[in-house]
């Protein structure tokens, strides 16, 4: 490594938390660097100031590097697309992160996590040292062949411009038009989410007219969340217009003929040689999703899609990233990829930071057996009515991962506009939670 | 709903916080504070909600308990409370309960909205404010996709 490459005074803080000795610890700072802005890494961020500020023995500085000047939150994104919402009603600024609790924000794009020490690399400012890094950055999406141009095929499955994008391209659809949507293999982000916009979809042009067609390529088995309710919605509400077809993989797409190219699947996910061709005059794909290049390079995906973490810290699983962390929707425990997951997440997370910080322990039996996490979702079924879908995960110490408590998983018996009213409740509740 | 106790009925739900000693007296606080901010995602950061959902902070601890082994034994789980009281042990509802008590059930501390974000459907501006911002935000994220490209690129060196 290259002393001269990095600005030397970034590295002080670090190298003097480290040759410290414990009882002074709270004279020393320990740096606590956070990637990404969203559900899991403002959380984190935020909840490590505030609980160490109730802790004489610690002393942490944070700060979070995020490329936007606010994060757009893509839970309840898909009632910008029915006009209910705009993207500035789901934008959320870091004032409140920087003047209520402390978090420097730096504005800049995290290029590389070494592997030789604790320091990442920024876009603009260079090599940032780190005591504990904690890398909440989300998805990305793997390339489709013929899908080059994101602005004509917007996924909108991260919100922001790409949503205002489809938004228009469903309003502008020709009369009796054909929308075509597709779902990923699973674990995507939200897995309730696209069975909502199909039916938020379906609503906005069955309101337009007859004739209108919204076909949902699956590349899973069935429905991955709260089957009965949409299993009903589909057929009760949507029957005329939506067109649900599981084991249908996208393979490919043509932006000019506006053609979908799909493998057909067997239950088990295998190619049965069998393919397809659906003309929509509106496409919206979601491309399978995994952890995004950063985490990949550096090696924190070990070669596979997600970051191995453990559970109890989210600690990188890997001996060699010590002091490295992942939450949220680029880890790999499992659990639903989900904004109310990661902000859970972020909080064993937080825990476990403090508490190495402050030299305690981290694996008593009180505390494994205490940490939970728990996701909860309310699915927009049309423009005034809603569903839900809520779970609770606690760790096993014998599986070393966190399990689904038997009973606490269910969705609502029905859609109604209570669940419609409880979904701003909530979605405000987790919003402050995370971001204020 | 808040029932009349006899006395009697009060010593017995008053159990669970005053009998097992040995649990209370060990309990790790912030294995408390850890489990109890679990609840914040729909009740608020420690427990002051925003709105029409309940605030859980001050909560008697007997009520709060209460209130949560008695959703665990509905036989037909109907409300997302239902299914989340099942999530946890009884001795955990102990202590997320026992955690929201010490807690005030007003504080001056709780700030006001800040300036951070709308959050709030409030009316927006102008149509034409509203297309340049969106003209802008999509440059920004077309920025961005390049910058993704160039992680890519850069030999790794270091
Ligand atoms: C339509 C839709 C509906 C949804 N509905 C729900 C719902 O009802 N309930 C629910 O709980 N979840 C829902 N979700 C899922 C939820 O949005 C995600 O699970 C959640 O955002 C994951 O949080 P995260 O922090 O892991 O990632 P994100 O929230 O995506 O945040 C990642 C952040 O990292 C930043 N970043 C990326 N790369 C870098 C880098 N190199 N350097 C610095 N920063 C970087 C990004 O700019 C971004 O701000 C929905 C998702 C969709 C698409």
């Amino acid at each position: 490594m290259s002393l001269k490459r990095r600005t030397i005074l970034q590295m002080i803080p670090a190298v003097a938390a480290m040759s410290i000795a414990p009882a002074l610890r709270s004279q020393a700072s320990h740096h606590v660097v956070v990637v990404g802005g969203g559900f899991a890494g403002a959380t984190v961020a935020k909840y490590i100031k505030m609980w160490s500020a109730a802790d004489p023995r610690v002393n942490m500085r944070v700060t979070l590097v995020e490329p936007r000047v606010a994060h757009v939150s893509c839970i309840m994104s898909n009632l910008v697309l029915n006009g209910q919402l705009k993207i500035r009603d789901l934008s959320f600024d870091y004032a409140a992160l920087q003047g209520k609790y402390g978090v420097e924000v730096l504005q800049d794009r995290v290029q590389r996590i070494s592997k030789d020490g604790p320091e990442i690399k920024l876009k603009n400012r260079g090599w940032l040292a780190y005591d504990s890094l904690v890398v909440a950055t989300g998805i990305a999406f793997d390339p489709i062949e013929g899908l080059d141009d994101p602005r004509k095929t917007p996924h909108a499955w991260i919100a922001g411009g790409q949503t205002n994008l489809l938004r228009n391209q469903i309003r502008d659809i020709p009369e009796r038009g054909t929308f075509v949507m597709s779902i990923p293999d699973k674990p995507y982000r939200c897995p309730p989410g696209p069975y909502e916009r199909a039916c938020l979809v379906a609503d906005i042009l069955q309101r337009r007219g007859s004739g209108y067609r919204v076909i949902v390529l699956d590349a899973n088995n069935g429905i991955q969340a709260e089957k009965e309710t949409f299993t009903r919605a589909f057929s009760e509400l949507y029957g005329d217009i939506i067109d649900y077809r599981p084991l249908q993989r996208v393979v490919g797409v043509d932006q000019n003929s506006n053609y979908v190219h799909t493998k057909i699947l067997t239950a088990d996910g295998q190619e049965t040689g069998g393919e397809d061709a659906v003309y929509g005059d509106v496409l919206n794909i979601i491309p399978r999703h995994g952890a995004p290049r950063l985490l990949v390079n550096s090696g924190l995906t070990d070669g596979g899609r997600w970051a191995p973490v453990d559970p109890t810290t989210y600690g990188s699983s890997l001996d060699r990233f010590p002091g490295v962390y992942v939450i949220g929707d680029s880890q790999a425990t499992g659990q639903p990829k989900s904004g109310h997951m990661a902000n859970a997440q972020a909080k064993i997370c937080a825990d476990a930071i403090l508490r190495r910080a402050a030299g305690d322990s981290l694996d008593s039996d009180e505390r494994l057996d205490n940490l939970t996490t728990n996701s909860a979702c309310f699915s927009p079924i049309n423009a005034s009515e809603a569903s839900w879908l809520t779970a609770v995960f606690r760790y096993n110490r014998d599986t070393g991962n966190m399990g689904l408590v038997p009973g606490s998983l269910g969705e609502a018996h029905n859609w109604n506009s209570e669940n419609y009213r409880d979904m701003f409740s909530w979605s405000e509740n987790l919003f402050a939670d995370t971001f204020k | 709903m808040k029932k009349l106790l006899t006395p009697l009925a009060c010593f017995t739900l008053l159990l669970p916080f005053v009998l097992p000693a040995n649990a209370l007296a060990a309990d790790d606080p912030a294995v408390n504070r850890l489990l109890a901010s679990q609840c914040a995602q729909c009740h608020g950061t420690n427990g002051y909600s925003r709105n029409d959902f309940e605030s859980i902070a001050g909560e008697e601890a007997k009520d709060m308990y209460e209130d949560l082994t008695d959703m665990k034994g509905e036989d037909r789980p109907e409300n997302i409370m239902d299914h989340q009281a099942l999530g946890y042990t009884d001795d955990q509802i102990r202590r997320i309960a026992s955690y929201y008590a010490t807690l005030p059930e007003d504080p001056e501390s709780r700030e006001s909205e800040s300036s951070s974000g709308s959050g709030t459907l409030s009316a927006s501006s102008s149509i034409e404010s509203e297309e340049q911002d969106e003209k802008e935000m999509e440059q920004r994220e077309e920025r961005d996709e390049d910058d993704e490209e160039d992680e890519e690129d850069e030999e790794d060196d270091h």
